[in-house]
């Protein structure tokens, strides 16, 4: 210890040298850097690429469409190493049909799911804006339309059309679909415009169309962006339910729902016709979930400090 | 004598909700006047904040006026409303609720700026630039958002953002209740910089009685919606006449060794009662020591006694 | 005096998504009995973790206690106990008030249900005694109508009735210690006059030790008999309140007390602010934390965390140091 050690010279305060010394973080950086930290949410999106990689390369590899054709000779073949996954009842390649099913199936999920989100958005964001009795009045519809029990309105939607394709089934699935997100809108909406920074903004006279553009929207979009990933596995089972009842994918075309029912006849004798594509399914929604759970926390301005 | 601001007049607001009317304010008058500080003080529930907000047209007045120069804001043309928006800015309590975390500093405070000024996008830089530093901070942050700065750090660009309409009037809404002790001087000294420096005329919206002393030249006590006693703030902390005044004073700490506040206080009893089930009579009745009957059955005028030292209470 | 508990070397360490947080770090300090020691420290210095580590409220997942800490009671170390032994001392011999009565509360329950249940879980009393004790410890808190109270929901009593019910609720078993996490921090200025005068005179009625943690260094004056100011997670200065008030050894105490607007100012004259922010807690720390922000900082400072003398944590202790009146300017009438 030297006598220069004890020369009274007064601090500098660091911290404002120590955040300039560091790169801006943006909103969506921040949130980044929180969901990296979940290794559960990593994964899960690693899961994901990873299947949808396999079911757009898969066909391309396994030789499609000749391992699509029915071929007598190679009946419910148990999986080997030309057949990964084995045969079906009419010898077609199951590795192919999975990935073409689960083609058919994870854009099903994402149809839909943008289909209810843009709906819902839209609904639930007029409802904030215009406040009050139309307010009121739109929200009451929703709660109509939604104690409608989902499965009957798409039965009887595929009743009535009388028709069964892809996008009836759609049709019937985001006819309603789009009510809870609509809720989920609403009412963050609702919030932000109650919050400071909009009153802020309001006394600065700011134009109000301007305010839903550049505070309400922006502050939406990551509440919209958690309800996509949980919609879209939601989508993904009401498909694979409806093609299993028979109300959904139709052959010669195919999803996982649609491998399943066909091979839950057979399941005893050959379990690996439904192992894949429920599999698949489980898979899909599972990483879907978990992917959403990971968003929700890194976007959660909560835990925010 | 001073040029007068704003004038309140029996300003009343009035929330419904279901089947209860909160009387949030309740026939409130006073004056503002050019430059000063005027403060408003109470417990939470006396109506401090929706005077505010009434006053600057968050809210609709249920009843009574606000005179600004002279004229009726409700008679304001449009072209005047954008002129009064630009003049009377307001400082938030809540640091990280009143800046919204999708947007840089510099977007904060250009916001109202693009709406009320025409410049190019380089003046506007600069004046962003000039601005962070009169509020304490640098260019730097300009970059920045909200959620990568402190809560003092916050405050000053909250501060910054009123800053930039170059308005004339603050609605100080309990601007250092939420930040730490140590921080809280550093925003107080800036605000009362920023008054000397630009002429600005504040309305401090406060609990926080030692406060409020340093900064106001005029303090308003309010208890349930109605202003019980309005002085000079010299006149008000050596001569308060309202028992409530006397109690909030006795209840303020004092950072003194062997301070024998808590045992020197004026008992008070009970709590500041629902706004919704505002008591019959003067309204501090129930919890004041020296309340007679007929304290319980008419409401106290507030009267002159003396020297502009207002009070609303039957005791002389 | 004798010491009812001591915390020695208490260490915590949290992990968040951007590292890990040293939010105590080797904070050691005895409570006598009978005492009420005051915990000032501004947000984030770790003065409410100290309290909740003492219990083992904190949550496993993220908050890690080292092990060299210790906390002793009665000879036992509170952090290595059992669950069993712990949660007969957690509310029996040391309890806690929070701040905010309201969460602390149970919405669904009556208030004579909630104080009830505690009563019996650390007495084996029947039901009729355990509500005669409960309107007993609402008359102790000095609620009016105990009786009338007892079947009402904690959402139809004010701030300050809540926080009467859960120092009720914390004295049901006569603890010998009563831990109060910012107690008064969500109340009205009169309402915590009251708040704080009840648990004073509590304290000398029970004859317990109150561990009193706050913001506020104005309301430790005239409460508290002894003061420990924490900064970054380190107690800088001990001492009775007195001698923290009368004549602060460290910068940061005297800093704290100048930046408090006092009755001799003159209108509008400026605080002694302290400028800058406490520092980043994820940062190893290696001279002393105040020293960016303090105004007698010395090279010295920058390099090493000075030992604890005369209950303060500073270089200006040391016989080197030149001498310096931390209240320059401040020191009035």
């Amino acid at each position: 210890m030297r006598a220069e050690d004890f020369i009274i010279e007064g601090g500098s305060p660091a911290s404002e040298q120590e955040l300039l010394a560091t790169k801006p973080v943006t909103y969506a950086r921040d949130a980044w850097n929180r969901f990296k930290k979940n290794k559960v949410a990593v994964a899960a999106a690693i899961l994901l690429l990873c299947l949808t990689l396999l079911v757009i390369v898969g066909p391309m590899v396994s030789d499609y469409p000749a391992a699509e054709r029915a071929n007598a000779r190679a009946r419910n073949l148990a999986p080997n190493a030309e057949h990964w996954f084995g045969t079906d009842s009419m010898g077609r390649d199951l590795f192919t049909r999975v990935c073409l099913g689960g083609r058919a199936s994870i854009l099903i999920g994402l149809a839909g799911a943008a289909i209810v989100i843009v709906l819902g958005s839209f609904y639930g964001g007029i409802a904030a804006l215009l406040g009050g009795r139309a307010d009121n009045l739109m929200m009451r519809t929703v709660d109509i339309l939604s104690s409608v029990p989902n499965l009957l309105v798409i039965l009887l939607i595929s009743v009535v059309i009388d028709s069964k394709s892809i996008a009836t089934m759609i049709f019937a699935m985001t006819v309603t679909g789009w009510c809870p997100t609509a809720r989920i809108v609403r009412s963050q909406m609702l919030r932000i415009s109650q919050s400071e920074y909009i009153m802020a903004a309001r006394l600065m006279d700011i134009a109000p169309i301007k305010i839903v553009l550049r505070h309400l929207i922006p502050n939406t979009m990551s509440v919209i962006l958690v309800d996509t990933t949980f919609r879209i596995p939601g989508f993904i089972f009401s498909e694979a339910f409806l093609s299993y009842v028979g109300l959904g994918v139709q052959p010669p075309q195919t999803s996982w729902g649609a491998l399943a029912a066909a091979a839950q006849s057979m399941f005893q004798f050959y379990p690996w016709q439904l192992l894949f594509p429920a599999g698949g399914i489980a898979l899909t929604m599972l990483a879907f979930t978990l992917l959403g759970d990971g968003l929700r926390d890194a976007l959660d301005p909560r835990l925010r400090r | 004598m001073r040029e007068t601001l704003f004038q309140i007049q029996d300003l009343t607001k009035h929330f419904i909700s279901g089947k209860n009317t909160v009387r949030a304010l309740d026939g409130v008058s006073f004056d503002i006047n050019k430059g000063e500080t005027l403060s408003l003080v109470g417990e939470s529930g006396c109506g401090k904040t929706t005077c505010a907000r009434t006053l600057l047209g968050v809210y609709e007045p249920t009843e009574g006026s606000v005179l600004w120069n002279g004229q009726d804001t409700k008679s304001l043309t449009r072209a005047q409303r954008t002129d009064f928006r630009r003049r009377n800015q307001m400082i938030f309590q809540d640091p990280y609720a009143s800046l919204d975390p999708r947007m840089t500093v510099a977007e904060i405070m250009e916001e109202g700026r693009r709406r009320h000024f025409s410049e190019t996008a380089a003046e506007r830089r600069k004046l962003v630039k000039q601005l962070l530093e009169t509020v304490g901070l640098t260019a730097e942050f300009a970059a920045r958002f909200p959620h990568e700065l402190s809560g003092g750090q916050r405050q000053r660009v909250g501060i910054a953002r009123a800053l930039a309409l170059e308005p004339e009037f603050l609605a100080c809404d309990e601007p250092i209740a939420a930040l730490d002790v140590s921080i809280q001087a550093q925003i107080l000294n800036l605000l009362m910089r920023l008054q000397r420096e630009r002429g600005l005329t504040y309305l401090m919206i406060s609990h926080d009685l030692t406060m409020v002393r340093l900064v106001s030249d005029r303090v308003a006590v309010l208890y349930l919606g109605s202003i019980v006693e309005l002085s000079d703030t010299e006149e008000l902390y050596s001569n308060p006449m309202h028992p409530y005044t006397k109690a909030l004073f006795s209840a303020i700490p004092k950072v003194e060794p062997d301070s024998n506040w808590l045992n020197a206080r004026v008992q008070l009893t009970g709590e500041v009662p629902d706004p919704a089930h505002v008591p019959a009579g003067c309204k501090f009745a129930p919890r004041c020591p020296y309340a007679t009957e007929k304290c319980r059955q008419k409401v106290p005028p507030l009267t002159d006694r003396g020297k502009g030292h207002l009070a609303a209470c039957w005791q002389k | 005096m004798r010491e009812l508990l001591t915390v020695k070397n208490l260490s915590v360490t949290f992990s968040a998504y951007h590292g890990e947080v040293k939010a105590v770090r080797d904070v050691s300090f005895p409570v006598y009995e009978g005492e009420t020691l005051a915990m000032v420290g501004e947000s984030g210095c770790g003065k409410s973790v100290t309290a909740k580590a003492i219990l083992r409220l904190l949550d496993h997942s993220s908050a890690k206690v080292s092990s060299a800490s210790a906390v002793l009671y009665k000879g036992k170390n509170l952090l290595t106990l059992p669950k069993r032994e712990l949660n007969r001392i957690r509310g029996s011999e040391i309890s806690m008030v929070f701040q905010d009565a309201m969460a602390s509360l149970n919405p669904t329950m009556t208030v004579g249900n909630q104080i009830m249940e505690t009563v019996r879980a650390h007495q084996a009393v029947g039901k009729r005694e355990a509500a005669k004790k409960a309107c007993e410890l609402l008359a102790l808190v000095e609620l009016p109508d105990p009786e009338g109270l007892l079947k009402r929901y904690p959402h139809e009593l004010s701030g300050g009735q809540r926080q009467r019910v859960m120092i009720a609720m914390a004295l049901s078993c006569d603890p010998k210690l009563l831990i109060a996490d910012e107690p008064t921090t969500a109340l009205d200025v009169t309402v915590q006059a009251q708040i704080l005068g009840l648990l004073l005179k509590l304290q000398k009625k029970l004859n317990m030790s109150v561990l009193l943690i706050t913001h506020d260094l104005g309301l430790v004056a005239g409460v508290a008999d002894r003061v420990q100011v924490m900064y970054a997670g380190q107690i800088i200065e001990r001492g009775t309140t007195r001698e923290i008030f009368q004549a602060p050894k460290h910068p940061y105490t005297a800093a704290l007390l100048t930046a408090i607007p006092r009755r001799n100012m003159e209108r509008r004259q400026p605080l002694t602010a302290l400028p800058g922010t406490p520092p980043d807690l994820r940062l190893e720390l290696n001279g002393c934390p105040f020293a960016a922000r303090c105004r007698f900082a010395m090279p010295i400072c920058k390099k090493q965390m000075p030992e604890e003398t005369e209950g303060c944590r500073c270089w200006l202790r040391h016989p080197m140091a030149p001498k310096v009146d931390l209240m320059e300017g401040d020191r009035d009438a």
